[in-house]
């Protein structure tokens, strides 16, 4: 293939389109990257997002934000790597150019939980798998050292090698394939230049699209082993661990979906922890978040019984200390008020004729997995 | 770790200015006086309002920035306080609607400086998702909470606008909550769907009364004796439970539609408990308008199990949108279980419904509640039907 042939699309995240125009990002050309916008205009819409990349003048890695009131001892690592490639020949979500699901903003004014067909679970269950294959790669490589960028980077390969596209990608313009959530952020966190250390704890946060479907799935990691060594950390981790499972096993058709949050708040509270309010576990299908909405706090109003075919992720975020959350200027990054650490598991389900299949479970190898409280 | 007290709830401390401040819907027809009514009250209120205009109908306006009437000019001018931006967060996973926590920024940021919200939904709004937006859950530790629904009804056009067959007023809504993929099954509903769709005739207009806590009748002086016997009838027939006040150039005494705790624990006199529904009397539409029907019964042991029941029959009814084999649409639910010495009250707007405990004060003059009630407001709604279906559980 010629260069003449190749296209080229505005690497704006808010636009995508494709292009003829050969106007690039002065910066960029100074690191050697070739980053090519429509025009100026795009060019300063997409200005905020797209700075991320850029290197400072001198040092490794640097904080974006040195006004922001941090709430805990993390702080970001920039500059972001700059936004990986996805071959053409793999099938993109509707959100690939500009960010925006418009399916999912329209599915939503309508409130419906769609329950899916036979063969549309066939497919589904593939994806699944799918997921769980990625999330264990990423997951045997965390250690001491690594980046969360460079995670990223092996989420994106072996999503790709599955000829599956990173769901997380541009989504609302989120920058990275994979969400890293590293200590005290409670999720989105975005993958960086900071090398996890040995005591952290981090989650892993996949979603894959592939023939139509997302699947979607995280687990919280040790890193090293000094957490692992750490009663409080274990038990938060174990904790969250057990909420989740917990919650399975009451779901079969009829269980009203508002129940839920009876079962996870009340065990979380008999460990000494919280539950987070605003995110919630959501109906995942063809669409990456739709309804049913899955509350993890107890006495909450959602509508709805389990039916046999319905698809929707539980994914309780547990804390050591308060449960009200703050986000980072990046508009991302959600973390704990008071910079308690917190933990996260996710499954996506399928409610069958008699009761749940757990359609992320984990293989017998997957690496992680319950440590015994100390 | 947070301060958490023996049933691991967080504490907070506790201050005079975190308490919950109170949201009222005012909602009606553009025209109808709604915008009168709210600056009457900015302007002779004793409270400090925070007044709210803003097209909150449709999900897409939530992000569009809302203007913050602040009535505390020292020319008695008004003026705009704050623009509000609400931020185009990550809608996916956020409980709370980018609408509300814009809302609870505001009231964050001004403490002490707001005592009240009114909120004035866009005239052509469904008021529905816009109570459930507001109805937050108790877990969600919100600042805010809602208070009641107020709706404006211009006295001189409300029968046309009840029998208005233009498309952009139809509410043409379909209640089922869940889609199946599978073939047969769509097509099922899809044959039922259709069969509704022909008795089509609910209106906006409809659904705003239907959801009303406090109806105001504005515009009454242009009201002929026989018209206002018309439209009594009409409102009466959708909805027996709101009080009706006739005003002229919105004007009326506030506190008959302010603090109104319409969905509070305490039990009033306007949840429904006197009511027992006027079945018959003003029957004026087809089945397929929107009408009241109350199940009356009386008091019994509210131990879990017959509780159990009791939320069973009113999941079933309000998710399975059945009754007896046949579609029923749930508006709203109001309803009050009386026990040997304790209450519990439930309310509902469409699909969403709580219950809770109860109490009852010296607020409500000494009346005496005896009489468990389940009031239902909305369409094709049959009390033999419901009592049928009632009994079942």
């Amino acid at each position: 293939m010629s260069a003449s042939d190749q296209k080229i699309y505005c690497c704006g995240p808010n636009c995508g389109k494709e292009t003829t125009s050969s106007l690039k990002c002065p910066i960029c050309l100074k690191q050697n990257l070739t980053s090519v916008f429509c025009d100026q205009s795009c060019f300063r819409r997409n200005w905020l997002n797209h700075k991320a990349i850029h290197v400072k003048n001198g040092v490794d890695s640097y904080n974006p934000f040195p006004d922001y009131e941090f709430t805990g001892a993390l702080r970001p690592f920039y500059p972001l790597s700059p936004r990986r490639f996805v071959p053409d020949s793999i099938k993109k979500p509707e959100y690939v150019t500009n960010g925006i699901p418009v399916s999912e903003q329209q599915t939503d004014r309508t409130s419906k939980m769609h329950i899916l067909s036979e063969s549309e679970i066939k497919t589904f269950r593939t994806v699944n798998k799918l997921g769980r294959e990625v999330l264990d790669a990423a997951a045997a490589a965390i250690k001491p050292g690594i980046t969360t960028d460079e995670i990223d980077e092996i989420v994106h390969n072996e999503t790709i090698k599955r000829k599956a596209y990173p769901s997380p990608l541009n989504y609302y313009n989120f920058p990275k394939s994979v969400c890293t959530s590293v200590n005290e952020v409670i999720c989105h966190g975005i993958p960086d230049k900071r090398p996890l250390k040995d005591g952290d704890i981090v989650n892993l946060d996949i979603s894959l699209y592939k023939d139509g479907f997302h699947s979607d799935l995280n687990e919280t990691y040790y890193v090293g082993d000094k957490a692992k060594s750490d009663p409080k950390i274990v038990n938060l981790i174990e904790s969250t661990r057990e909420c989740l499972d917990l919650a399975i096993q009451s779901i079969k058709p009829g269980f009203p979906i508002r129940n839920i949050g009876n079962i996870i708040e009340p065990y979380a509270k008999k460990h000494g922890l919280q539950v987070v309010r605003t995110y919630s576990g959501h109906g995942v299908g063809t669409l990456f978040h739709c309804k049913p909405d899955i509350f993890h706090y107890a006495k909450n109003k959602a509508a709805g019984v389990c039916k046999p075919g319905m698809t929707f992720t539980i994914e309780p975020m547990i804390t050591q200390g308060t449960w009200k959350d703050d986000i980072w200027p990046d508009n991302w990054t959600a973390v704990t008020q008071d910079g308690g650490l917190t933990a996260q598991f996710e499954h996506t389900l399928l409610v069958t004729q008699t009761g749940v299949e757990v359609l992320t479970a984990r293989f017998k190898h997957s690496p992680g997995g319950p440590v015994k409280r100390l | 770790t947070a301060n958490t007290n023996g049933d691991g709830d967080e504490v907070d401390f506790i201050s005079s200015d975190r308490r919950k401040v109170p949201i009222s819907i005012i909602t009606g027809y553009l025209g109808s006086g709604k915008s009168t009514l709210l600056e009457k009250i900015g302007r002779k209120g004793k409270k400090k309002f925070a007044i709210i205009l803003n097209e909150f109908g449709d999900s897409k306006e939530i992000e569009k920035s809302i203007i913050v009437k602040d009535n505390k000019n020292s020319q008695g001018e008004k003026i705009y306080e704050e623009w509000l931006e609400i931020g185009n967060g990550c809608l996916c996973c956020s409980v709370k609607d980018n609408g509300v926590t814009a809302i609870e920024n505001l009231i964050d940021k001004s403490i002490g400086k707001i005592d009240y919200i009114l909120l004035e939904t866009s005239g052509l709004a469904d008021p529905g998702p816009i109570i459930k937006m507001f109805w937050l859950d108790e877990g969600m530790k919100s600042n805010v909470y809602i208070d009641g629904i107020i709706t404006v009804l211009d006295g001189k056009n409300i029968i046309r606008n009840l029998t208005e067959d233009k498309e952009e007023y139809r509410y043409k809504e379909k209640s089922s909550l869940y889609v199946d993929h599978n073939e047969e099954e769509k097509e099922k509903k899809e044959k039922k769907e259709k069969k509704k769709e022909r008795k089509e005739n609910i209106t906006i207009a409809h659904l705003q009364i239907a959801m009303a806590d406090v109806l105001l009748l504005n515009k009454a002086d242009l009201v002929s004796p026989a018209q206002r016997d018309e439209i009594y009838a009409h409102i009466r027939s959708i909805n027996t439970v709101a009080p009706v006040y006739e005003t002229q150039y919105a004007e009326l005494d506030t506190e008959r539609i302010l603090s109104l705790d319409a969905f509070s624990t305490r039990i009033t006199n306007k949840c429904g408990a006197d009511s027992e529904g006027n079945e018959g009397n003003f029957h004026f539409h087809h089945s397929s308008s929107i009408e009241t029907q109350t199940l009356s019964f009386g008091s019994f042991d509210l131990s879990a199990g017959n509780l159990n029941k009791v939320e069973l029959f009113v999941q079933h009814v309000l998710w399975e949108n059945d009754v007896a084999g046949k579609s029923v649409e749930i508006h709203r639910l109001k309803g009050l279980l009386v026990g040997s010495s304790e209450f519990r009250i439930i309310q509902g707007v469409r699909d969403t419904y709580e219950i809770t405990d109860a109490f009852s004060d010296d607020s409500n003059g000494g009346a005496v509640f005896d009489r468990s009630k389940l009031v239902f407001i909305g369409r094709s709604l049959r009390k033999d039907a419901l009592k049928a279906e009632f009994l079942r559980f």
